[in-house]
């Protein structure tokens, strides 16, 4: 049997302390004993990596196939940012109980719709707004 | 069994790489292997001081309470003194005789404690209460009657060593078992910085500290100057010598020459911040001391000293990204300027000792951040150039909140 997990949200892009609503559908090929829904966020960039996750929801469950309705609502910061040396990027994760199966969908927590964007000002006062000095 | 989505808006095939970037990463054999290595000699170090300088001697005095006691003779009493580099320890060296079912022994242990250690006074408190001649008693084992004691009481290096290799056996075993995946995740968790969270409410007037006052810069060059130098003097010291005896290594002449330029930095570094000791000193107080991005601030500022050196003041807002990495086992920090704003700017400086104004947060950047190796720093930044002396340049972090909710 295929293994499928699927989370269906409306939107990617959602406002500080916005609820997120969607639907979670999975298909799998052994009886998972829980699925687990993560919203959390990590960095990339220059520096080493920082990662927090915010909220778990779990669901106890021997179904091989099934949907669920969830709702979570996600924190006022961090916002979704790219920087020159840092970008943040949020996500919200459906996975089984020893993460032997998962999908992720990033999305973006701003009061914008769109991260924020950082420009980068060389000291000598001239800005720019460059993303090619990433390590 | 069959299932169908509803909305089949894409094909997701699920695997276990495809983990959103907030899971741990595991970290590779060889960094497990490297930090458990790294934290063997500490727990090595810590068993065996334990062990030979607590446990062992714990061990004699909680066996020695079932030992008979029988009249000894004192026959030599003194202190021994060990020699080394790192000082002289000492040691009580005291033989005395005695006699047990029916045989003559002769003793020449103090107590359970065999170490040498520093402390002279202390010892030389016993010997002189064991003068050679003196009658006294003895504890003696009957399983071994060739080991006897004086005293049967707890060396007092015990207290000191528990505590001591307690430790590094704590951090050695930490660290083994953290590279092995042993500890529970809550400990993990706990001894990584983490992100902290921005403070809700609202807070009252704040006068803002700059991220090093000139004592501090002053204090911090001068010891690390005097680390530096002091290392460096060692080898230069090494090659005033090798002339004086017509022996020079230039080898090691031109080795120090980048050392040694280091170090001349480090003296110019320490008269730069002495004089600037002497600068002009702000003080800066806003009305909201975390102010939310789209809000307005008020700045109050007062100074004192001698403003009519500088050239111009400036006061501007400024932002950074600021990114921790390693590169092999250095750790090197990375800043870039994303957001400058002047606050308030005069080329006449005298006029404005004192002053208030009013300045926005702009609305559509980034809040303050701050996780263990990734930051957005916001700070107020005073420069004041100063003719033939070292310029005015502070600044004073602050914490930008995100949005109003309402906003």
């Amino acid at each position: 049997m295929d293994t499928s997990l699927y989370i269906d949200l409306p939107k990617t892009a959602y406002a500080p302390g916005e609820t997120v609503s969607g639907t979670l559908f999975w298909v799998l090929p052994e009886p998972p004993e829980e699925i687990r829904l993560t919203a959390g966020w990590w960095t990339e960039g220059r520096g080493t990596k920082d990662a927090q996750i915010e909220m778990t929801r779990e669901w106890q469950t021997t179904s091989l196939a099934g949907e669920e309705k969830f709702s979570l609502t996600l924190p006022t910061h961090p916002y979704s940012f790219s920087g020159t040396l840092i970008s943040l990027i949020w996500a919200i994760e459906l996975s089984t109980r020893q993460g032997e199966h998962s999908v992720s969908e990033r999305i973006t927590l701003s009061p914008l719709d769109h991260p924020i964007q950082l420009a980068h000002i060389d000291e000598g006062g001239n800005k720019s707004i460059s993303v090619l000095r990433r390590r | 069994m069959s299932f169908t989505f509803r909305r089949p808006r894409k094909t997701n095939r699920s695997h276990a790489a495809d983990r959103a970037g907030f899971n741990e990463a595991k970290p590779s054999p060889k960094g497990r292997v490297l930090l458990f290595l790294f934290g063997l000699p500490f727990f090595a170090a810590g068993l065996f001081f334990g062990w030979i300088g607590a446990i062992q001697p714990l061990a004699g005095v909680i066996e020695s309470r079932s030992w008979p006691q029988v009249p000894c003779r004192i026959v030599t009493s003194e202190i021994e003194t060990n020699r080394s580099s790192d000082g002289n320890t000492y040691r009580v060296a005291i033989t005395f005789d005695y006699a047990f079912e029916g045989n003559t022994y002769i003793g020449g242990r103090y107590d359970f404690d065999d170490v040498s250690s520093s402390g002279y006074d202390g010892k030389s408190a016993i010997v002189a209460r064991h003068p050679v001649g003196s009658e006294t008693v003895c504890w003696v084992n009957p399983l071994d009657p060739a080991e006897a004691v004086l005293s049967r009481s707890i060396p007092g290096t015990v207290y000191f060593i528990i505590p001591f290799s307690g430790l590094f056996m704590l951090v050695g075993g930490g660290i083994m078992l953290g590279s092995a995946g042993l500890l529970p995740r809550r400990w993990s968790a706990k001894l990584q910085p983490k992100h902290q969270p921005l403070p809700e409410a609202d807070q009252r007037e704040v006068t803002l500290k700059p991220a090093s006052g000139p004592v501090a810069k002053l204090v911090g060059t001068i010891l690390f100057g005097a680390f530096w130098n002091g290392i460096v003097g060692v080898f230069v010291w090494q090659v005033v010598d090798s002339f004086r005896t017509g022996n020079p290594e230039w080898f090691l002449v031109f080795f120090l020459v980048p050392f040694v330029a280091v170090g001349i930095g480090f003296l110019g570094g320490v008269a730069y911040f002495a004089l600037a000791l002497a600068n002009p000193r702000f003080r800066l107080t806003l009305s909201e001391g975390n102010p939310r991005l789209g809000s307005q601030v008020r700045l109050t500022w007062h100074t004192s000293g001698a403003l009519h050196r500088l050239s111009n003041l400036a006061i501007t807002l400024e932002g950074h990204e600021t990114a921790t990495y390693k590169v092999g086992t250095r750790s090197t920090t990375d800043k870039s300027l994303f957001f400058r704003e002047p606050v308030f700017e005069t080329d006449v400086p005298a006029a404005h000792r004192n002053g208030h104004l009013t300045f926005s947060i702009p609305p559509d950047q980034m809040h303050s951040f701050s996780a263990a190796h990734n930051k957005i720093e916001w700070s107020l930044h005073v420069t004041g150039p100063i003719r033939r002396w070292p310029d005015v340049n502070d600044r004073y972090p602050l914490t930008v909140r995100p949005l109003a909710p309402e906003d």
